[in-house]
């Protein structure tokens, strides 16, 4: 099983507040996290759909040409445009990344999984077929299919999300990787049993991933005051249900995982060896964070150990 | 005011030479003698794409001395709302022109992807509206609206984006959209929307830019015809209390003399094949501005100096590369006189290009566009 660990960049005021002098913009500091993520040895960035933030297909394309490994998957909503269009700007993004982009797709305002499922069936028609003609409830292509340097192309990887049954059932069909929010590992266990179950139905395999928000520090105790600090500043119940497994928090807001360097990577191998590959993780400030997961977390997941460098 | 000069960003392929038409710069063609795909080293890939050729010619553009450049989109295209963006930060003035059809990306959407483009290239963003050719394209586009009706989808596509860029919850209900309390976050919101070049020669595409055009967009036609088109357009939206300017998009061929740019000519004439010149003639489609072009018939001439239309003015560009028929041929100075014809004419802006791209950019930029009277004196006017 290959780890895949990504990165979230932020793309809304977190980002925004550290740009201090005139002439430089949050696309400066932006390229500058996305360095940091593949300086320290990242997978891959993924670009959240922030409704306060810049959009996620701008983004990963200006951010193209700054990185030169990383995989990039920004978010996409159903309801962006048609579906040969959205396919049409995956193409153009594959040829000029090397094959770099995931798409995590996401529903529109209108909720439907049909939408999103229809929209798959067209871009990989186009995608993959001449002459494909297509007459559906949301799209409609007549003689379509991407020719010349646009054709023979890697089809992006799908990212779906979500845990009702509706979502499982469209990942199932359609996704190469499903993510999960964090969670104790039990209760993912029990959802991840069905969503493999569904996919067995219909003869598919895939990946498991997961998005965890991490505090990683040197100790457990700098982890856990600034957890601390963290949940105060965002208001509300300051009353913290504390740990209901082992440096997994919860307040209002979504899970996140606090500790020491150490304990972080335990815990992310335990998700690991509980089958979920692909690792989605997010931290404050972006860029520090980063470094601190890569330099000290990465080394120690399984799989990924320090290569070290030949004596000259 | 000053003249906005364009280049053009071949996203098709680029041609070594208008001498020959094949598209040699690029993946379009078979690596072959004489064929360069950028991201082969010695047969295998380097790292580099088409987008690296791109780029170059941006960046040729804008040293040169154009304000920017026009990005084509067509079905065996690359998309430019990938190519600008990409573009953005190794580029420093270079003004993005992303065509597209408005009908292919949901108007509240588009604001968004625009506004985001904006604050990463610091307001380089223009608009090249397309409403689309109609004919088996569009279907392959996925669109099977008629051609009035891309019209009217694309006047409320943008009045939607528009509405939802200043920033308080919009309300749009009409016959192509529905949109309940959008809005772009702050930020974005305080960006600009990106001038709109819009093209179009039907009467229902003028209803359209008479509403939403900062520039009407033509191809180059013989002067009188253009004279008398944008007459149309500046009254037709003035009578609507808005104010449009207009803008000729055309291939230029020049030369330190007359005779060198049309021995260009004449070789590239001499490499049509008959088979090109008869899918020349097939083209179908319901744009009224194809079809202007098309009463030109080059595919009947059989020699170059048939196509001269009016002097400096061929009608044949089409046959030597895809895109209009007209354009101007001749020595710096003769092109530089026929573009200062053009803007007493009524042009206030132009999208040039020249083949091949990246040293035609330097070319043109160097040689002709300081002739340019008008332009000079736009400028000194704009000094005092």
């Amino acid at each position: 099983m290959t780890i895949e660990l990504i990165w979230q960049l932020p793309t809304a005021a977190s980002a925004e507040q550290r740009v201090r002098r005139a002439g430089f913009g949050i696309y400066d500091h932006l390229a500058q996290i996305a360095r940091a993520v593949e300086l320290t040895g990242f997978d891959g960035l993924a670009i959240s759909n922030d409704p306060a933030g810049e959009e996620p297909l701008i983004v990963a394309a200006v951010l193209l040409r700054s990185v030169r490994r990383l995989k990039l998957v920004p978010t996409i909503t159903s309801a962006l445009g048609s579906a040969v269009y959205v396919a049409k700007m995956a193409a153009s993004f594959q040829r000029f990344s090397g094959g770099r982009l995931g798409w995590n797709l996401a529903l529109g305002d209108d909720g439907l999984h049909a939408r999103l499922d229809e929209l798959l069936t067209v871009a990989t028609g186009v995608w993959h077929e001449q002459g494909f003609t297509h007459k559906g409830r949301f799209f409609e292509v007549e003689n379509g299919g991407f020719g010349g340097p646009l054709s023979g192309l890697a089809f992006p990887e799908v990212y779906l999300s979500g845990t009702a049954e509706a979502d499982l059932v469209l990942s199932a069909a359609r996704a190469d990787v499903h993510l999960f929010d964090l969670e104790p590992i039990d209760a993912l266990r029990a959802k991840a049993g069905r969503l493999r179950e569904l996919a067995r139905q219909r003869d598919r395999r895939l990946r498991l991933g997961l998005r965890i928000r991490t505090i990683a520090r040197e100790t457990a105790e700098e982890a856990e005051s600034d957890a601390r600090q963290l949940l105060q500043q965002g208001g509300g119940d300051r009353t913290l249900d504390r740990a209901f497994s082992p440096n997994l928090w919860q307040s209002d807001g979504p899970a996140m995982l606090v500790g020491s360097y150490e304990q972080m990577a335990e815990r992310l191998n335990a998700y690991i060896d509980a089958g979920f590959s692909s690792l989605i993780l997010s931290g404050a400030p972006a860029l520090e964070e980063a470094y601190r997961i890569g330099e000290h977390v990465l080394p120690r997941i399984h799989g990924r150990a320090v290569v070290s460098r030949a004596a000259a | 005011m000053s003249i906005d000069f364009f280049w053009r960003i071949p996203t098709h392929g680029d041609h070594a030479t208008i001498r020959k038409h094949s598209l040699n710069r690029g993946d379009w063609s078979p690596l072959d003698l004489g064929n360069q795909a950028p991201g082969l080293y010695r047969g295998e890939p380097d790292g580099f794409t088409y987008l690296d050729h791109m780029a170059e010619i941006a960046k040729a553009a804008e040293i040169s001395g154009f304000v920017g450049g026009l990005i084509p989109s067509f079905p065996m295209t690359d998309d430019p709302w990938v190519i600008a963006p990409a573009l953005a930060r190794e580029t420093k003035a270079f003004r993005f022109m992303i065509a597209f059809q408005p009908g292919f990306l949901n108007p509240v959407q588009a604001a968004r992807m625009s506004a985001s483009l904006q604050r990463a290239t610091g307001g380089r963003l223009v608009y090249n509206i397309i409403t689309g050719g109609g004919g088996p394209s569009q279907l392959w586009w996925g669109d099977s609206a008629g051609h009035d009706d891309r019209y009217g989808r694309t006047t409320e596509f943008l009045d939607v984006l528009k509405g939802v860029w200043k920033g308080a919850p919009f309300r749009h209900k009409g016959r192509f959209y529905e949109v309940e309390g959008a809005a772009l976050p702050p930020t974005l919101a305080a960006e600009d929307i990106p001038e709109i070049y819009f093209s179009g020669s039907s009467d229902a595409a003028l209803v359209s830019a008479a509403k939403h055009a900062d520039y009407y967009l033509s191809w180059l036609e013989p002067f009188e015809d253009l004279r008398a088109k944008f007459a149309r357009v500046k009254e037709r939206t003035h009578a609507l209390g808005r104010k449009v300017r207009c803008s000729v998009r055309l291939d230029v061929v020049a030369r330190r003399t007359e005779e060198e740019a049309w021995n260009d000519i004449r070789k590239g004439f001499e490499n049509v094949s008959p088979a090109a010149r008869k899918s020349f003639a097939e083209r179908g489609g319901d744009s009224v501005g194809a079809q202007r072009q098309a009463a030109l018939k080059p595919h009947e001439a059989n020699h170059y100096d048939e196509l001269i239309v009016a002097p400096n003015l061929w009608g044949g560009f089409s046959l030597l590369r895809g895109g209009p028929t007209l354009g101007i041929v001749g020595s710096y100075e003769q092109v530089a006189e026929r573009l200062d014809q053009l803007i007493a004419l009524g042009a206030d802006s132009f999208i040039l290009a020249g083949t091949p791209h990246l040293e035609e950019a330097y070319r043109v930029g160097e040689e002709v566009l300081p002739l340019v009277r008008g332009k000079s004196a736009a400028v000194l006017q704009a000094a005092e």
